[in-house]
């Protein structure tokens, strides 16, 4: 193996390090637009200045057009700054949620990698157990539980989430832990303090970002999802969920741009996650880190 | 004991501990809710005299301590008594039967549908990696996997029932029907926008993962030697890639489950469909918290199975892991 | 092995000419490039012929294999011919060749189906299962190994196991990819016996190596490798006698790096594919440059009987600096296992194992109830083939790992547990044993701060200090390695194989800086190694495991 490593490291298989720094470069670049998108989504739903998505009873049920882009609902609303607003709820929740995950998962991975014996076990065990309970089904009981409402759905989703990542990151502490380099690092007499702070922290860190960033997507979604279902925020607030949920009550009538076109800007939002977290993931490879 | 029965000793044990352990936890979190069960079973707009509800809480128990509360219900779990609908006012274990086999019609044929579909797909991206197929696949996937699930049945039936008017829009049989009377033709017809859905949604996930080992084997070092012995395309396809990726496509495909059944709560959801997700639905809805556990006692003892035929398949057919074997050094 | 000069009836069944390999890469802008590796190669192999290809790793030399059988990735495009018994080697030709009339045996079980048993996977698809069978039965594999799969075979029965599947069909050409991993040079020849056999049923036989000594005492011929490029090609006789019928400048520093024979290295490193220099690929390494070497591109001439890519061939011999001492040195003492006498010299300590033993959770016992003990100032060898728990003893020794039975004394107490650890322990793969998330230069201050001398004498460029671990080589690597472990604190130096992946050259490079270092300042080493002449070469003593 040595001779092709060797020369692989040498010549990579897909192009040497130009071809990766050219790569990293389109990657900050991705990654950089992606953000300011996703920023620009929610600044612009926070201030939005509520007369934006009032309602005006003059303007009900129509279809879209240059002034409402997304048509008007029953009530008058306009649909997009409606769900402009409403993606901004979600990703606020999001935030909280994934954060809190990640936090759980950062905790819970290192101290299951460091302790192992019984405390591993127990918390692979929860682990586990938070992973067998389908998603949904959890999510309506933790919310059940707290009544619902904007906490309600953070709780939920934050407390759903986190085992995946949780795995991840023991297995990534577990694996550095044992390594060689650390090793080495302890016989030359680096405490157990140092090493976590120079070998493991900077190897685990990229690996937790990207995690929770992924994690974001996946907490919009349920979000969306529990309260579609009546679990999360008010049906009557300017939530995607809220207003897709109403527009079932008028799809017999054919007003088909009230689930159209919120749903779509929840996928483009989601995708956005998605490739944002793709994307500094390429970035923090060991391989690339250094252009 | 041979390693194989150790191995699935081992994970039937585990599951056993995991679902007590769920049972503990839903109870608790179903006890913990803001929601009065007597008054949920009473109806909140009939103001009965106190007397009548403390009967009522009496006579199932409901005033009990809640580890009483639990110890009574769990042992009612082993001998069939589940407790009793507040909403449909017939026994947990009926309701929750009769709606778990409705859901397994619509989650069955998804599951088998997208896993199908899927693992085919995902070689076939796999196999022409960066081709057109491949970036159009990917991309509907990726999209997929970003959508959620109530918003493409919305959109499927917003196309398909009211501006097409294919199918019908919603419910597992024409309304008002006589069960009797009811025949499998009508029954798939208003299958089918429900499954198409759930299958749609189930591809993505399998799809990429089939994708990702599929270019693993690949690109992998086995693959140059087959090439080197003058191993073709098709060869090694047959002879490698299907023997490396079966295995993690079965585990995924267990795995995926638990998302159907999400998914499932909310293709119900859309199109009133009357299995187990909607009844959970309307149980935490109305307060009626028998059924709530019984669902949820239901739902993780599915995924569970499924969760656990995915280890015990893995271990039993991985000889890597069946041999349980740990790297020796020097 | 024999100087068995090429029969007449010999037929030319690989020719390589010209051969120009690249890779393309997008550089900065959606601007092209590409990253030339090989260069001008040449190269034949008759039948009746064990051709070894030597070269330091990155020379090239697994990359010519895959562009024989075709499997280079796709960003790869050669140039050249190839030609397999006079025509040209083209795609379709080859398709029709690969596994048939032309086998490649590869370097590790990684090439391998790992969820398939021996049998199918020895029988490819041009093969039946008798047929496995009996081909298996050739390297002394019983039916037991039928059902195996490639995780549960030892490193010898993986090693036959990829041997026989070139013998399913007749093939005419045989090309094995370092086929000798870990053995010493016993075993290897042992190993390379089998090669000999199929060579004299007519076959031609292309070992790629990177053991000198191993290639020249078992092939016909030599082809040596340098940075992309063929520098050589010789009878091994030629190799066997020494320096004086060597063509090529770096030949000759190859020969007299062995621990063998001068164990005297010449300064620098290859160069990469991306930073070549202008004229001579070997120039700027060489003591009897010219300016002319300097802008020049040599080709590829015949002297003497063997070919050499040089403008001054031989020119050691014009310059009177003929031979380095070909004396080799004397050969130590072996110790036995049961006894290591040892006492700590007058003023040393002593460290010491008494009836270690050690096995994993689940496993075998690695070692059982072993005695061994080593003092300061004294440089020790530990010598045995791979699969011998030398890897488990040292890391015993260092404090890595606890026993599970007997115990280990340092000065006469367990080992310290906290602090600098007076034994240190260098690893085989340095790639592992850095972190990979920091410039190198963090990586020697984590120890502490080496004086200049030392990291000269080890080869260490400043500039070096300032990359990140995957943008140099594994023998620069271990270089960092093994200054880290240099620390004035330690006291007994444990090297574990650490020379085991690299080149002749950077081998004796690194091992002339430690045994200075050790010298100098009393400090004890453990050389675990396969390498016999190398242990002869460092060692006072040396212990067999």
């Amino acid at each position: 193996m040595a001779e092709l490593v060797a020369s692989r490291a040498h010549v990579p298989k897909d192009g040497a390090r130009n071809r990766t720094s050219n790569r990293r470069r389109r990657a900050i670049a991705l990654a950089t637009v992606l953000g300011i998108v996703l920023l620009a989504a929610l600044v612009a739903g926070l201030t939005m200045p509520p007369e934006l998505y009032a309602s005006d009873y003059s303007q009900k049920q129509l279809p879209p057009s240059a002034e409402h882009w997304f048509g008007t609902d029953y009530l008058g609303h306009d649909m997009f700054c409606f769900s402009i607003r409403g993606l901004s709820l979600s990703l606020v929740i999001g935030l909280f949620a994934s954060a809190i995950s990640g936090f759980i998962a950062l905790v819970l991975g290192s101290v299951s990698a460091i302790c192992g014996g019984v405390v591993d076990k127990v918390i692979l065990w929860f682990a586990d157990l938070f992973m067998a309970i389908p998603h949904l089904v959890m999510l309506l009981l933790i919310s059940f539980a707290v009544g619902g409402g904007t906490f309600g759905v953070t709780l939920a989703v934050a407390l759903t989430h986190w085992p995946s990542l949780t795995r991840v990151i023991r297995a990534e502490v577990l694996r550095i832990r044992t390594g060689e380099y650390v090793a080495a690092s302890r016989a030359i007499g680096k405490g157990n303090l140092w090493i976590a702070w120079h070998h493991v922290v900077p190897n685990v860190l990229p690996q937790f970002i990207v995690g929770t960033i992924l994690l974001f997507p996946h907490a919009i979604l349920h979000e969306s999802a529990l309260t579609f279902l009546g679990f999360g925020l008010p049906l009557d607030s300017p939530a995607i969920g809220a207003i897709l949920s109403s527009s079932m009550k008028y799809l017999a009538t054919g007003s088909w741009w009230l689930a159209l076109f919120p749903g779509l800007i929840m996928v483009a939002i989601v995708l956005l996650a998605f490739t944002l977290g793709d994307e500094i993931k390429k970035l923090t490879d060991p391989h690339t880190v250094q252009e | 004991m041979s390693p194989q029965a150790r191995f699935i000793v081992k994970n039937v044990i585990r599951v056993i501990t995991l679902l007590f352990a769920v049972s503990v936890i839903t109870f608790a979190l179903a006890t913990m809710a803001p929601i009065d069960p007597v008054e949920a079973y009473a109806g909140s707009e009939n103001h009965l005299p106190q007397e009548q509800l403390d009967l009522i809480a009496a006579k199932w128990g409901w005033d009990l301590p809640p580890i009483q509360r639990y110890l009574n219900w769990i042992g009612g779990v082993f001998t069939g008594d589940w407790g009793v609908s507040v909403i449909y006012h017939r026994p947990v274990i009926d309701v929750v039967g009769e709606r778990f086999l409705t859901s397994l019609a619509l989650m069955g044929t998804a599951w088998i549908l997208s896993g199908i579909l899927g693992f085919v797909l995902g070689i076939i991206c796999g196999l022409r990696q960066n081709s057109l197929a491949d970036k159009i696949i990917k991309g509907f996937c990726l999209v997929l996997a970003a959508a959620p699930t109530f918003w493409l049945a919305l959109l499927a039936l917003m196309l398909f029932s009211v501006f097409l008017g294919w199918f019908p829009t919603g419910l597992a049989a024409p309304a008002g029907m006589r069960a009797e009377d009811v025949t499998l033709g009508m029954r798939l017809h208003h299958l089918f926008l429900p499954a198409l859905v759930l299958s749609v949604t189930g591809i993505a996930q399998i799809t990429l993962q089939t994708r990702e080992k599929t270019i693993e084997a690949r690109l992998s070092d086995y693959a140059l030697f087959a090439r080197a012995r003058g191993e073709s395309g098709s060869q090694f396809v047959r002879r490698h890639v299907l023997r490396n990726i079966a295995l993690p496509a079965i585990t995924l495909q267990f795995g995926s489950i638990s998302e159907i059944f999400g998914g499932s709560v909310l293709a119900e959801q859309v199109f009133s469909y009357p299995g187990i997700g909607n009844a959970a639905v309307v149980a935490a809805l109305r307060g009626d918290i028998p059924l709530l556990l019984g669902v949820a006692l239901v739902a993780a003892l599915f995924v569970f199975v499924g969760n656990m035929t995915a280890n015990i398949l893995y271990g039993v057919v991985d000889p890597r892991v069946r041999a349980g074997s740990e790297a020796i050094d020097g | 092995m024999p100087d068995s000069p090429i029969k007449d009836s010999s037929e030319a069944i690989l020719e390589v000419e010209g051969l120009f390999l690249s890779f393309t890469q997008y550089g900065a802008g959606l601007r092209q490039r590409t990253l030339e590796v090989i260069h001008d190669l040449t190269l034949s192999a008759n039948s009746g012929e064990v051709v070894a290809v030597v070269g330091a790793s990155g020379s090239g030399k697994s990359l010519l294999a895959h562009a024989i059988f075709g499997i280079l990735p796709d960003n790869a495009q050669v140039e050249g011919s190839i030609k397999f018994k006079g025509k040209e080697l083209d795609d379709e030709r080859r398709k029709e060749l690969r596994g048939s009339k032309m086998a490649f045996v590869p370097q590790s079980v990684d090439y391998l189906d790992p969820l398939m048993r021996t049998s199918e996977q020895v029988r490819g698809v041009r093969g039946t299962i008798e047929k496995a069978r009996m081909a298996l039965d050739r390297f002394g594999l019983d039916e037991s190994v039928d059902r195996l799969y490639p995780f549960e075979l030892s490193g010898g029965m993986a090693r036959r196991v990829l041997v026989s599947t070139a013998v399913i069909e007749d093939a005419d050409l045989i090309v094995a990819d370092e086929p000798t991993p870990g053995m010493t040079l016993d075993m290897a020849k042992e190993a390379m016996k089998t090669f000999r056999e199929f060579a004299d049923a007519g076959k031609a036989v292309v070992v790629i190596t990177h053991d000198l000594d191993l290639a020249y005492e078992t092939a016909d011929k030599i082809v040596v490798f340098y940075a992309g490029q063929t520098a050589e090609i010789a009878d091994a006789a030629d190799f066997r006698d020494g320096a004086s019928r060597l063509r090529h400048p770096y030949s000759k520093a190859l020969m007299d790096a062995l621990p063998q024979r001068g164990f005297e290295p010449i300064p620098g490193t290859q160069p990469y594919a991306d930073n070549l220099p202008a004229g001579c690929l070997f120039a700027e390494r060489c003591k009897y440059r010219t300016a002319e070497c300097q802008n020049g591109h040599p080709a590829l001439i015949e002297f003497n009987g063997g070919h050499v890519r040089c403008l001054r061939p031989r020119a050691w011999l014009d310059e009177g600096g003929a031979e380095v001492s070909g004396t080799p040195k004397k050969a130590v003492p072996a110790a036995s296992q049961q006894q290591p006498l040892c006492h700590p010299t007058p003023n040393g300590k002593l460290l010491e194992a008494r009836r270690v033993s050690f096995a994993y959770k689940k496993g075998k016992p690695v070692l059982e109830s072993v005695d061994f003990a080593m003092t300061e100032g004294e440089i020790v060898g530990l010598y045995g083939p791979s699969g011998r728990g030398k890897s488990t003893l040292a890391y015993l020794l260092s404090g890595r790992e606890e026993p599970s039975g007997g115990e280990i004394l340092w000065d006469g107490s367990p080992l310290p547990k906290r602090g600098y650890r007076p034994i240190q322990l260098i690893y085989q793969h340095p790639e592992r044993a850095i972190n990979p998330r920091w410039q190198l230069g963090k990586t020697l201050e984590e120890s502490w701060v080496p004086p200049e001398e030392l990291q000269e004498a080890l080869g260490i460029e400043e500039a070096w200090k300032k990359r990140w671990p995957n943008e140099l080589s594994g023998g620069e690597l271990q270089r960092f390695c093994i200054a880290r472990a240099l620390n004035p604190k330690t006291r007994i130096l444990i090297c574990d194989e650490i020379t085991t992946m690299l080149d002749v050259i950077t081998q004796a490079q690194v091992w002339n800086a430690i045994v200075a270092h050790a010298r100098d300042n009393g400090m004890g080493v453990l050389a675990i190694t396969h390498n016999r002449a190398l242990a002869n070469r460092i060692c006072d003593r040396v212990v067999e495991i």
